[in-house]
C-alpha cells in the first residue's frame, strides 16, 4: 500500500498495459511494429538472397567485365553508415528524454535524428546522381538499372532501403512536431519507443546491406 | 484501514486507545500519500522515486515493470563505440590490398555484420529488456533467412568442389 504514490505516478499516462504472461508490458503498438518489421526483414532477406543467388551463379562479378561498371565508393558509404549509427544514438537519447519527461531534449534529439535521415538521403542522391559534383555519380559512370544483375540488385536493394529512410525521416519529423506540442509528456513515451524500433531497424538493415552489397 | 480501527474502538473499551492511535496513523499515512501523489503528478514521474522511503531498489524495480526498463546512457555509448570500431574494422578487412584470402574476408565481414545488427537489436531496440517469448518472436524469423542463406552457400560451395 505504501507504494501507491509511486505506482500512481508511474502509471500516469496511457503507457500502462496489463502484464501479459508471455509478452510482459509490451504494448499493442510495440508488438504491431515488430510484426511489421519482421515482415519487412523477410522482404529485405528476399532481396539479399536474390542478390546472393545471382552473384553465386555468375562466373565473374561484375557479371560482364566488358561493361566497365564503376566500383562502389567504400569510404563515402562507410561515412553514410557512420551517419546512420549516429542517428540511432540520437534516437535512443530521444527515447531516454521521453522516459524522463524532458520535452525540450526529446524534440532536440528527434530533430537531430530526422536530420541524420535527411543527410543520408542527400548522400544517396550524391552516390547515384552526383548532385554535389555536377552529375558525376554511379549512373553517369555506367551503373545503369537494367544493365546487369549487379546494377539491378544494387539499385533495387538500396532504393528500397532509401524508401525506408525517407519514410523514417517523415515519421521522425511528424513525431518531433507532436513532441513539441506536448503530446508525449508525462511519461507517455510508448509512441517514441515504437518510432525508435522503426528507426533502429532501418539502421540494422543498412548495416547488412553495406556489408553484403558494398564490402563483400 | 482507518474504518477497521474505528469499529474496534467502539467494541472494546480497553483496546480503544491503541486502536484509535492506529486509525490516526492510518489517516496520517493516507494524507501523506495524497500529498506525494499530487506532487508526483505535478512534477512528473522522475521526482516520485526519491519520495518513496522503502528503498529505491523496489521503486526502480517497479519502474522497470511499468515502463520496460530504466535508461542507461553509458551502455548506449559503449554500444556506439563498438559499432563504430566494427565498421572501421570491416572497411579495413574489405581492402583487397591486404592480401587476405577472400573466404576469410567473407567470413569475417559476415560475422561482424551479424554482430553489429544483433547489438542494434539487443540494446537499441531494447530486446534486452523484453520477455523471453518476445525475444524468440524476433529471433526466430530473423534467423530463418540466415539459415536459408547458409544452406545456399554450402550448396554452391559443394557444387564448386565437383
Amino acid at each position: 500500500m505504501s507504494s501507491t504514490a509511486v505506482e500512481h505516478a508511474h502509471h500516469d499516462g496511457p503507457t500502462d498495459w496489463p502484464d501479459d504472461p508471455h509478452y510482459g508490458k509490451a504494448s499493442a503498438g510495440k508488438i504491431g511494429m515488430w510484426i511489421f518489421l519482421l515482415s519487412d526483414a523477410l522482404t529485405f532477406a528476399g532481396l539479399l538472397l536474390a542478390y546472393a543467388i545471382l552473384r553465386g551463379g555468375s562466373k565473374t562479378w561484375p557479371p560482364d567485365p566488358a561493361l566497365h561498371e564503376p566500383a562502389f565508393g567504400i569510404p563515402f558509404t562507410a561515412a553514410l553508415t557512420f551517419l546512420l549509427i549516429c542517428s540511432s544514438v540520437t534516437m535512443v537519447l530521444a527515447h531516454a528524454a521521453a522516459v524522463e519527461g524532458n520535452r525540450k531534449k526529446l524534440v532536440q534529439y528527434l530533430s537531430l535524428t530526422a536530420l541524420g535521415g535527411a543527410l543520408f538521403l542527400c548522400g544517396q542522391a550524391q552516390e547515384y546522381f552526383g548532385i554535389f559534383n555536377g552529375g558525376h555519380g554511379l549512373i553517369e559512370e555506367g551503373l545503369k538499372f537494367g544493365g546487369s544483375a549487379r546494377a539491378n540488385t544494387f539499385f533495387v536493394t538500396t532504393t528500397f532501403h532509401g524508401a525506408h529512410v525517407l519514410t523514417g525521416t517523415i515519421y521522425l519529423t511528424i513525431m518531433a512536431i507532436r513532441s513539441a506540442m506536448g503530446k508525449y509528456d508525462n511519461g507517455n513515451h510508448n509512441s517514441i519507443e515504437v518510432l525508435g524500433l522503426y528507426w533502429h531497424f532501418v539502421d540494422l538493415v543498412w548495416i547488412l546491406v553495406f556489408t553484403f552489397i558494398y564490402l563483400l | 484501514m482507518a474504518e477497521k480501527g474505528k469499529k474496534k474502538s467502539g467494541g472494546a473499551g480497553d483496546k480503544a486507545e491503541p486502536a484509535k492511535q492506529a486509525s490516526v496513523d492510518g489517516e496520517k499515512k493516507a494524507s501523506v500519500e495524497t500529498e506525494a501523489k499530487t506532487e508526483a503528478k505535478d512534477h512528473g514521474a522522475a521526482i516520485a522515486m526519491p519520495i518513496e522511503k522503502h528503498g529505491e531498489a523496489a521503486a526502480s524495480a517497479h519502474h522497470a515493470a511499468a515502463h520496460g526498463h530504466p535508461v542507461d546512457r553509458r551502455e548506449y555509448f559503449i554500444v556506439f563505440g563498438v559499432l563504430f570500431a566494427l565498421t572501421v574494422l570491416e572497411v579495413v578487412l574489405a581492402n583487397p590490398a591486404l592480401g587476405i584470402a577472400r573466404s576469410l574476408v567473407g567470413i569475417g565481414l559476415v560475422g561482424m555484420a551479424i554482430a553489429k545488427a544483433s547489438l542494434v537489436g539487443y540494446f537499441y531496440m531494447h530486446l534486452k529488456h523484453d520477455t523471453k517469448v518476445m525475444k524468440l518472436t524476433v529471433a526466430i524469423p530473423m534467423a530463418t533467412p540466415a539459415f536459408y542463406a547458409l544452406v545456399l552457400v554450402t550448396e554452391a560451395a559443394w557444387r564448386l568442389t565437383r
